[in-house]
């Protein structure tokens, strides 16, 4: 199991225990990583009535396609787990107490001890808003509705109109509130993919008979279904397809393929559409980008961090390779496999599925040529690999022969980038792996 | 099941063609669902056949014979009589008629499938439709309960004879001589208020110490004080026990402060409550929950405990009006087509068309007190009104119940000439969150009594022009 991190170990709250001489510890589920606000408790490792001691680990949460164990923030014994196996927890919810002694120097007996006094021992206070005025929420009734097919609490919205009446303008900037840092804000996902999940969530209604049957959606899948959503509500996606005729990559490969598979390496057709993406993020820079949508601003990445669909038993994952444009095409198709071993086994950190620059998807290896991939929001394209396949093409000379033909798709969002600069973006991709040598040159 | 019978396959069904149900009905079909509706009586339901529809004539024709009578205006007429078989026939065929036509049609337009016939659960999928000897059972995918409700009955006054619910009221050919309503709620009110302009000696017998529960007093007493008028007894406090029929009428039995005390009538009609038709639908066999009192438990969308069966109306808990039912269907019917919606409304009005109209809605006074909201309460009487005066009554006021510190209003409440009307602005401005400021910079057409609002909100602002 690989770990991005230690979850930070958090204070929770001893409260007075008038049953036997210890005192109670609550604790509470950790935030695990940025703009996570829940796990799932995979599997205890401790059980009611065992001895823990501090940082040993007590739990497993999965989020985020990751599995994380959390350690236990103080030693005692488990006195009581409130929330089961197999359950989800938001963080900061009681997961869980542990007895510990009071002949601690840092507890009195009896006492209260908590740093986090404010938010624990007394409910976290609503702000009073101003929009809100005799219980009733400021706003007209086709507002209120457009809350609710938005999935956004009204009341929790600040209007900024007259007297603080809610607009419809208010209800879509509650999505993207602006931040106070000045960072790229896209992590705006939790609400309107709340939005999202609670409309479909609403709109469901299939006539359930004895021929359909339920299954609970996996942490992973729930993780896949929000990102796709969350990309298609932001982003404005078009699609373009193409094909190239690659006779002399196959040629190329066929001649490396050895040399690579002696140093223990997979020579993949990815690992030179690797490279030939790079070589076109570089020349299109507005592709290797992302929107800031709070202010309004193009932002820019000078890394590059190509991510590649790796698709596994429980469901797509999108690892990145890291600094790519600094990589051959061996150390690519290396570190890709390597990925996806761990894409496989669940072990994939959660850094290495961040800050991507830009996305390959690859089904060629199953078949198809043409599809629309969504966007691996927030980048702005991503680039599809079909099948190659002998086809008729019309030769140099104007007659017909036999080409190996590969079909390449590209979805990029329309609201940054204009369909004449993907296209030209296509056009260079064709190019170079059209003739590999210039992978060398260029690439 | 009857061998036989093979069920034959609906979608949605919605039981019962009433202000609910018919709107429940088109709504869906335009949202795309293919409905069917069941309708044991008529096309309409209550409020088109006994119910809003006809009160609202019989009311507006008495005020016809009374303006006429009393010779207002300078119109001078003799000899006029009241002939409520006219009046009746003229209901029947002219209004009634037209509109339950009106609204098959509107049902057909929209696609809508009408099967006669009544309704019975034999599971939560199944219903089957009775209909005379013949009867037919249907597999459902989704249902809307909308049967409404029907006139209470107490002990000792069985519908018959002379003893009459308001459905029998409304059909009288023949105005009585006596007339006696038990329980002086709105229904009881507006009959009492009928029959005493077209002559009839009225007696209201209310249990509660005042009638019209739930309006404020001041115009309650607007009311009574018409009644009074009217040579209309009012014997509150009084229990009815039973009624005797005898040659010239009917004995009604009323128990006052521990006294039996006798009244005479020619008819006797009873609008103590109504109850929900939720006891023969076979609502058990469905799996549809109800509530102690007979009302379907419902959720903010009128869901039942069956999430594919809905309920709407007076079935489900809350005020017994038709308006209540149409918003709830609309609601119902855009759950069923999967779009995110509510129950959402602080304002339902209510309209009692006494003399003189009253109408009500949001929050009283009282009421906004009791939430711990500080109000302003701001009232414009129609003393003051220009228009109220030219149309020759001037009883009646409106009146505006306002945040104190936002002037954000929270309640009106309309007595007089044309309230029913003039309380939709109201209702508009509570569920629009509007303050008495909006109020106030909206031009209101002169000469109409609609300006009352407008005086009502500049009152509410200190700034009042009339008075």
């Amino acid at each position: 199991m690989a770990y991005e991190e230690k979850p930070g170990k958090r204070e929770g709250m001893v409260i007075k225990d008038d049953t036997s001489e210890g005192s109670t510890f609550i604790v509470r589920l950790p935030k695990v990583g940025e703009g996570i606000t829940e796990g799932k408790l995979v599997t205890w490792l401790v059980s009611v009535g065992d001895a823990i001691t501090e940082d040993d680990a007590m739990v497993e949460v999965q989020n985020d396609k990751l599995l994380q164990e959390v350690p236990s923030p103080v030693t005692g014994v488990l006195s009581k787990i409130l929330v089961e196996a197999g359950n989800t927890a938001q963080v900061d919810e009681a997961i869980a107490e542990i007895k510990i002694k009071d002949n601690d120097s840092s507890t009195e007996k009896g006492l209260v001890h908590d740093s986090n006094k404010e938010t624990m021992v007394q409910p976290p206070k609503e702000p009073s808003n101003p929009s809100v005025v005799a219980k009733r929420v400021l706003a007209m009734p086709s507002i209120r509705q457009y809350a609710r097919e938005q999935g956004i609490d009204i009341y929790n919205v600040s209007g900024s109109g007259k007297h603080g009446h809610i607009t419809k303008e208010d209800i879509d900037g509650f999505n993207t509130n602006p931040v106070k840092e000045k960072k790229i804000q896209v992590a705006s996902e939790t609400k309107k993919i709340h939005a999202a999940k609670q409309t479909t969530k609403e709109a469901f209604s299939i006539a359930e008979t004895a021929d359909t049957i339920r299954e609970k959606m996996s942490v992973t899948r729930r993780a896949i279904s929000q990102a796709m959503v969350n990309s298609q509500l932001h982003a404005s996606h078009v699609s373009i397809f193409d094909e190239v005729e690659v006779s002399r990559l196959i040629a190329h490969r066929d001649r490396f393929k050895e040399i690579a598979a002696d140093q223990d390496i997979k020579l993949t057709y990815l690992a030179y559409m690797s490279k030939a993406v790079i070589a076109v993020l570089r020349k299109y820079p507005i592709l290797n980008a992302s929107i800031d949508e709070a202010n309004e601003e193009i932002v820019y990445k000078k890394y590059y961090n190509l991510g590649i669909a790796v698709d596994t038993k429980r469901g797509l994952y999108v690892p990145n390779i890291k600094n790519a444009d600094r990589k051959g095409i061996f150390t690519i198709a290396k570190e890709f496999a390597e990925l996806a071993d761990k894409a496989h086994e669940g072990t994939l950190e959660l850094q290495q599925m961040r800050e991507g620059s830009t996305t390959i998807t690859s089904i060629g290896s199953i078949g198809g040529m043409w599809f629309t991939p969504i966007i691996n929001y927030p980048e702005v394209a991503i680039f599809g690999m079909g099948r190659i396949e002998k086809k008729p093409i019309v030769l140099d000379d104007s007659t017909i022969g036999v080409g190996s033909v590969l079909h390449l798709s590209m979805s990029f969002d329309h609201r940054i980038v204009d369909g004449a600069i993907a296209q030209k973006a296509m056009n260079e991709l064709k190019r170079l792996l059209k003739d590999p040598e210039l992978l060398l040159m260029e690439g | 099941m009857v061998v036989g019978d093979f069920a034959l396959d609906l979608d949605l069904v919605v039981i019962g063609s009433g202000p609910g149900g018919y709107v429940a009905a088109i709504r869906a079909a335009q949202l795309g669902k293919k409905v069917t509706i069941i309708e044991r009586d008529a096309i309409g339901g209550v409020c088109l056949n006994v119910g809003c529809i006809p009160s609202k004539l019989l009311i507006q024709a008495a005020h016809h014979f009374v303006d006429i009578k009393l010779n207002k205006y300078g119109v001078i007429a003799k000899d006029v009589v009241f002939d409520l078989e006219k009046t009746q026939r003229w209901k029947d065929e002219e209004v009634i008629n037209k509109l339950t036509k009106g609204v098959e049609s509107l049902l057909k337009k929209n696609k809508v499938e009408i099967i006669r016939g009544s309704a019975f659960f034999n599971d939560p999928h199944q219903l089957r439709v009775v209909s005379g000897d013949k009867a037919q059972s249907y597999q459902f995918k989704e249902a809307i309960i909308a049967t409404g409700s029907r006139p209470l009955e107490i002990d000792g006054f069985k519908f018959e004879g002379r003893v009459l619910d308001s459905t029998g009221a409304l059909r009288l050919k023949e105005v009585p001589k006596r007339f006696v309503v038990i329980g002086g709620g709105y229904i009881g009110c507006q009959m009492a208020s009928v029959y005493a302009n077209v002559g009839s000696k009225v007696t209201i017998i209310e249990a509660a110490d005042n009638l019209l529960m739930g309006y404020e007093n001041d115009m309650v007493a607007l009311v009574k004080e018409q009644f009074v008028s009217k040579n209309v007894d009012i014997i509150t406090k009084a229990k009815a026990k039973a009624a005797i029929d005898t040659e010239e009428g009917v004995q009604i039995t009323v128990l006052v402060d521990g006294r039996e005390q006798i009244v005479e009538a020619d008819v006797v009609m009873v609008s103590i409550g109504r109850i929900p038709n939720t006891d023969d639908l076979g609502l058990q066999m469905a799996g549809v929950e109800l509530d102690q009192r007979g009302f379907i438990r419902v959720d903010d969308q009128g869901r039942t405990s069956q999430a594919h069966i809905f309920a709407i109306g007076d079935v489900t808990p809350g005020a017994a009006l038709a308006h209540k039912a149409s918003y709830e269907a609309k609601i119902a019917a855009a759950a069923l087509a999967g779009k995110n919606v509510k129950i959402d409304y602080i304002a339902m009005p209510a309209v009692c068309s006494a003399d003189p109209e009253l109408a009500i809605v949001g929050l009283s006074r009282a009421q906004a007190e009791e939430q711990g909201i500080e109000v302003n309460v701001s009232m414009f009487p129609f003393e003051a009104s220009g228009t109220a005066l030219s149309l020759g009554d001037t009883k009646g006021f409106v009146r505006i119940i306002t945040e104190k510190h936002t002037g954000l209003i929270l309640g009106g409440q309309v007595a007089g000439v044309g309230a029913g009307g003039i309380i939709a602005e109201l209702a508009l401005a509570i569920e629009a969150r509007m303050n008495v400021e909006d109020l106030s910079l909206t031009i209101h057409a002169h000469p109409t009594m609609s300006e009352a609002v407008l005086d009502a909100a500049d009152l509410a602002l200190g700034l009042p022009i009339h008075i």
